[in-house]
């Protein structure tokens, strides 16, 4: 069996909880929520995110919320999680946010501590599985992204307003500093194109959002963005050669034999979401549209050479369309088709020795059984075409183009 | 193999929304009164009682704060939630959820007795909340006439 001991302990925790048939608590006025879940991947050619192509039960995750309201405008909370996909996270547990939440007025609150980003129209609640019918949610939130974009440290001035002729306006503005670790989902990504990321820095975070709720009944748009720049320190494992082109034929072999040390700037780095979601009674369609653009400094730190620097310019785009449809209050169905390029002037991958490295393209149906009111089983599949997202680590015998790969997991909260 | 799986969901899918189209009732009868504290004397609109049960409206016009209470019995909760608040029981649950689980918001007082609902409200300076049509109120609260 290839269950871990992580995952046996997740499981019997939930067996635990579900044979205790717990709901939400309340201690001292302090109210107590919480999830804890349990998945199995498997996947037909790639590894994808882990060990997929034999089955892992390497994936599951759990939190813990605490919240008091202090006075009626005025309430704190936390919240405590842990999780397990792969290499990532280890079931170390992590402040997933903390703050306080004064809302003076409709127009204007303020929150101040670790507060969840709110980038497109899921990334709050990406890690909730009883919030959403998908397992996987599109590659717009994938999951290389949570470390940089889950939470951050700062004041957050939000507010609505309600006009009689247009309809519902919410802004958020939330302004701070961002923490990355250095073994997070975003070092993984980087380690594909060979940078091995030792320590992140990063400084200014900022994210706005407007949510329009036209007098259309059911409908919503908005856009996100998010701004940050990122300094790394990390050793290079592997040289991107074709920006090398131009340097001497010693100083190429060198760099890409002993990989030195160099910084890594990521410059205005700015993600965008343009998304909208439609309500028809049971069923919800949603179509968003990322676009990451920034300016990727690179600067070696070998004593012995003089030092060089690289721009390379991102831009990276995703986008899907996605319908779910809750046909009883046991059964829910949906489904998505995602894009995801990592170089969005290159869609094709033309400039890559395996043109298919340039794109990702998924189409994912899930069911969802609601056993209880807290209890969720789901299975999800997906197909993937291309293999912009597949780690090449993952994968040491090469990475194929196309990938089935099959989900499931139990979900229980209070 | 994996065009016959999405073949069958979207016909499974479409099949389903036609009979829901069908066969749902277009109008429910609102079978549900809505009261507030007798010091609220503001009028109130559609709007303004979606916006209250979504949390979005937090104040009265005269800064009062607005306390809304649930009353959970099954088919008024129901019949009130998707008149006003415009979303199904399933969503307005999850609507809450997520707040709760993102920090910004708390889950909101609920009542299983339409007697607590009246009592609470009649304490309760800005309080608001719905209860059968068919119970009788007590002098402490009024029930609202939307605009």
């Amino acid at each position: 069996m290839i269950i871990r001991r992580a995952s046996r302990y997740y499981v019997f925790v939930l067996f635990l909880i579900i044979i205790s048939n717990a709901y939400a608590l309340t201690y001292e006025n302090i109210h107590i929520h919480g999830f804890i879940s349990q998945g199995y991947m498997v996947s037909d050619r790639n590894n994808y995110l882990a060990n997929t192509h034999k089955g892992t039960f390497e994936f599951n995750d759990a939190a813990i919320n605490f919240s008091r309201l202090l006075y009626p405008n005025l309430h704190i909370g936390c919240q405590v999680y842990t999780r397990d996909i792969g290499d990532v996270g280890n079931n170390k547990l992590e402040i997933d946010w903390a703050f306080a939440d004064y809302r003076m007025t409709d127009l204007i609150g303020f929150r101040l501590g670790k507060i969840k980003i709110p980038h497109g129209l899921y990334n709050e609640t990406r890690d909730i599985d009883l919030l959403r019918t998908f397992i996987f949610l599109p590659p717009v939130y994938y999951d290389i992204s949570r470390s940089t974009i889950n939470a951050m440290n700062g004041m957050d001035i939000y507010g609505n307003y309600q006009f009689e002729t247009i309809g519902n306006l919410e802004y958020q503005i939330l302004n701070g500093a961002k923490r990355i670790e250095s073994d997070s989902g975003w070092s993984r990504y980087m380690e594909r194109r060979g940078m091995d990321i030792t320590q992140f820095d990063t400084g200014y975070a900022g994210c706005a959002k407007l949510t329009w709720s036209p007098n259309i009944e059911g409908l919503r748009l908005g856009v996100t963005n998010i701004f940050f720049d990122i300094d790394a320190d990390a050793e290079i494992n592997k040289f991107p050669l074709q920006h090398m082109a131009h340097l001497n034929a010693d100083v190429v072999k060198k760099y890409h034999i002993e990989g030195p040390d160099f910084i890594y700037q990521l410059n205005d780095f700015k993600v965008m979401v343009n998304y909208l979601e439609y309500t028809f009674r049971e069923m919800i369609f949603a179509a968003e549209y990322m676009t990451f653009r920034g300016d990727l400094i690179i600067k070696t730190l070998a004593p012995e050479v003089q030092p060089i620097t690289f721009h390379v310019p991102i831009k990276t785009d995703a986008l899907y369309l996605s319908m779910t449809y809750r046909m009883t209050d046991f059964f829910e169905m949906g489904g998505y088709y995602a894009v995801f390029w990592p170089d969005a002037s290159d869609k094709n991958g033309l400039t890559l020795p395996q043109n298919f490295m340039s794109w990702h393209k998924e189409t994912a149906i899930c069911f969802r059984f609601d056993i209880t009111d807290s209890l969720t089983f789901k299975t999800e599949t997906h197909l993937i075409d291309g293999g912009a997202l597949m780690m090449p680590q993952d994968n040491p015998q090469g990475v194929e183009q196309r990938t089935a790969l099959l989900l499931l997991k139990l979900a229980f909260s209070f | 193999m994996n065009i016959s799986v999405l073949r069958f969901y979207f016909i499974l899918l479409i099949i389903n929304m036609g009979f829901q189209v069908l066969f749902t009732v277009c109008a429910h009868a609102v079978d549900v009164k809505i009261i507030v504290h007798p010091d609220v004397q503001e009028s109130i609109s559609d709007n303004d009682i979606r916006n209250i049960f979504l949390g979005k409206k937090t104040q009265w016009i005269d800064n009062q704060r607005i306390r809304f209470v649930l009353f959970t019995e099954q088919n008024t909760y129901q019949t009130f939630i998707t008149h006003y608040v415009r979303k199904t029981l399933y969503q307005y649950r999850n609507y809450w959820r997520k707040k709760v689980f993102t920090g910004t918001g708390m889950m909101p007082v609920m009542f299983s007795k339409y007697s607590q609902c009246i009592d609470y409200v009649q304490r309760t300076k800005g309080a608001i909340s719905f209860v059968p049509e068919n119970c009788i109120l007590s002098d402490g609260v009024r029930e609202v006439t939307l605009d």
